[in-house]
């Protein structure tokens, strides 16, 4: 049984707090409405309180989502922010993850075309990078809530249970660094390829990070791909793996 | 009459669960300050603060399982994945009533992110009838539904909220979880009197109270954020309802700007205090000498 139609269009006035009745009527394809429902809708539809509730909503999600953006959102302006979700990002899903909103945000803003011409025409170079990196710390402190990576077999030597590397031309641990110690304005990255591991842990601030080379990285990917010979020795980079305590 | 009704040896007194108070509740538990606790299930999810849930399992203190996530008021099919996911949960527990707010959270995939409002209208009525029915017969304790702080109000429907809330308790025979705060918060926002709003609800179905505060917001608009203390005027429907009936249960929710755990247990004891009315027309039952339903005969 699906939603009774009234319903259905009166969450969407809500979701989408600016549209009209008949554009989200015309959107869902013009549900069976009675005349009273037609009429209740009409009424909401220029009721300011259901407009403020709907806007509150999506002012929390927006708020919870750059929770975890902190890098990114001080290096883009915010009329972008705005645009990219408010009409790219929500347009795109209607449910919520409180508790993942960021990392999806994040997400689709590296994914979906024309988010990222947006983000190159309207942003520094870096940006991108430093919306990888965020979202790489996200994705590992919140993973679905310290549920174990999924592509990692059980019996695994790995110490961790999950694991996220991440590509990066510029260097942004030093921005973060900056940032956590207070230092004033953003400062602008410097041009330094590297690669970053990050864990999980136990402890705050929930993750571990390292810098780790081409070799130790292949062959932590080839592993996640390739379960049935993550048991076996591999001498150069499972001495790495141990050093950095991330093997056993 | 209603079924199941929650029977618990005299009136108790509890909090809501916050990490923030979980150091007080447990000690209040254990030297006695309160002797019920509410729990909101969803917070528990994939094996969040087990601990809590172990101490609460291992003292038995009764424990009101309070969800937020059914969406009750839908048109749709019961969500019964997460109903699910809850009573694992409210397993781990003594659980004594199992509530849920006559809302909706979630249309057809549209996440609206908070209670949403109800409209009053038979097609409604019918299909959270359902739902509640089914919920009693999935679950062993007294489900409740909870009245909720609209932020809006539906115009136009087939009954008021408080018609359409005795006619859902008389077809399903399900209690209510009275939030006095709500019902004050309403009256101010949308004027209307909250003691003949009080009077005209089935009261002897009221098996729990919600006491909080809340703040106005820059528009003027009072808000159920419980992040303050409980207001004068609330206390005052509390007390008016206690004079008509005691609640078995009385659970103070506070979320957020969260004070020294003292000035909540001095709000518990005020509640104590406000419920302490002279059961006149309480007709204990013969064969149980202990267990009062405070408030009327069943």
């Amino acid at each position: 049984m699906s939603a009774g139609g009234f319903q259905k269009v009166m969450a969407h006035l809500i979701r989408f707090p600016e549209a009209s009745l008949d554009s989200i009527c015309a959107q869902l394809e013009h549900p069976n409405l009675t005349e009273r429902e037609r009429g209740q809708l009409s009424k909401m539809e220029n009721d300011p309180l259901v407009r403020k509730f709907g806007s509150k909503m999506r002012y929390c999600r927006k708020r919870d989502a750059l929770t975890v953006l902190p890098l990114s959102k001080d290096r883009m302006p915010s009329a972008l922010i705005d645009e990219l979700f408010h009409h790219r990002f929500e347009a795109s899903t209607t449910s919520t993850d409180f508790v993942m909103i960021g990392v999806h945000f994040a997400e689709f803003l590296l994914s979906d075309e024309t988010s990222r011409r947006m983000i190159s025409s309207g942003c520094p170079s870096y940006v991108p990078d430093l919306l990888r990196y965020e979202l790489a710390k996200a994705w590992i402190v919140r993973q679905r809530i310290l549920q174990p990576d999924p592509a990692l077999p059980a019996g695994s030597r790995l110490a961790h249970t999950s694991f996220r590397i991440v590509d990066l031309h510029y260097d942004i641990p030093a921005v973060d660094r900056a940032r956590n110690q207070g230092k004033g304005n953003p400062m602008e990255p410097s041009l330094r390829r590297m690669k970053l591991l990050f864990v999980r842990t136990s402890v705050r601030p929930f993750y571990r990070m390292f810098q780790v080379d081409e070799g130790l990285s292949n062959f932590l990917e080839a592993q996640r791909d390739s379960p049935d010979t993550w048991k076996q020795d591999s001498p150069s980079c499972l001495g790495d793996l141990i050093t950095l305590g991330l093997c056993r | 009459m209603f079924k199941n009704s929650t029977l618990i040896a005299a009136p108790r007194f509890g909090l809501e669960w916050a990490q923030e108070l979980e150091e007080g509740i447990v000690g209040a538990i254990h030297d006695g300050r309160i002797d019920c606790v509410e729990i909101i299930p969803e917070n528990f999810f994939d094996g969040r603060f087990e601990s809590f849930l172990d101490v609460l399992q291992k003292t038995g203190v009764p424990v009101a399982v309070h969800g937020v996530l059914l969406s009750l008021g839908t048109m749709e099919p019961l969500r019964e994945a997460h109903l699910e996911r809850v009573m694992e949960i409210a397993g781990r527990v003594n659980m004594v009533n199992f509530s849920e707010h006559l809302s909706l959270t979630t249309v057809d995939e549209v996440d609206l992110d908070a209670l949403t409002p109800l409209n009053w209208t038979e097609e409604v009525l019918s299909a959270v009838t359902e739902k509640i029915r089914a919920i009693q017969k999935r679950v062993s304790v007294p489900f409740l539904f909870e009245n909720v702080s609209n932020r809006f109000v539906i115009p136009d429907g087939d009954y008021s909220e408080t018609a359409f809330m005795n006619e859902l308790m008389s077809r399903t025979g399900c209690g209510l979880l009275l939030d006095v705060t709500n019902v004050h918060t309403n009256s101010v926002n949308f004027g209307f009197d909250p003691f003949a709003w009080i009077d005209e609800l089935r009261l002897d179905a009221v098996e729990l109270v919600h006491l909080a505060g809340g703040h106005y917001d820059p528009e003027g608009f009072l808000l159920d954020s419980h992040d303050n203390s409980v207001c004068d005027e609330a206390w005052e429907l509390y007390g008016h309802l206690c004079r008509k009936r005691v609640p078995p249960l009385t659970i103070l929710e506070r979320t957020g700007s969260f004070p020294a755990f003292e000035n909540l247990s001095s709000e518990l004891a005020r509640a104590r205090r406000e419920s302490s009315v002279e059961l006149s027309g309480v007709v204990p039952r013969p064969d149980a000498k202990n267990i009062i339903h405070a408030g009327g005969v069943r």
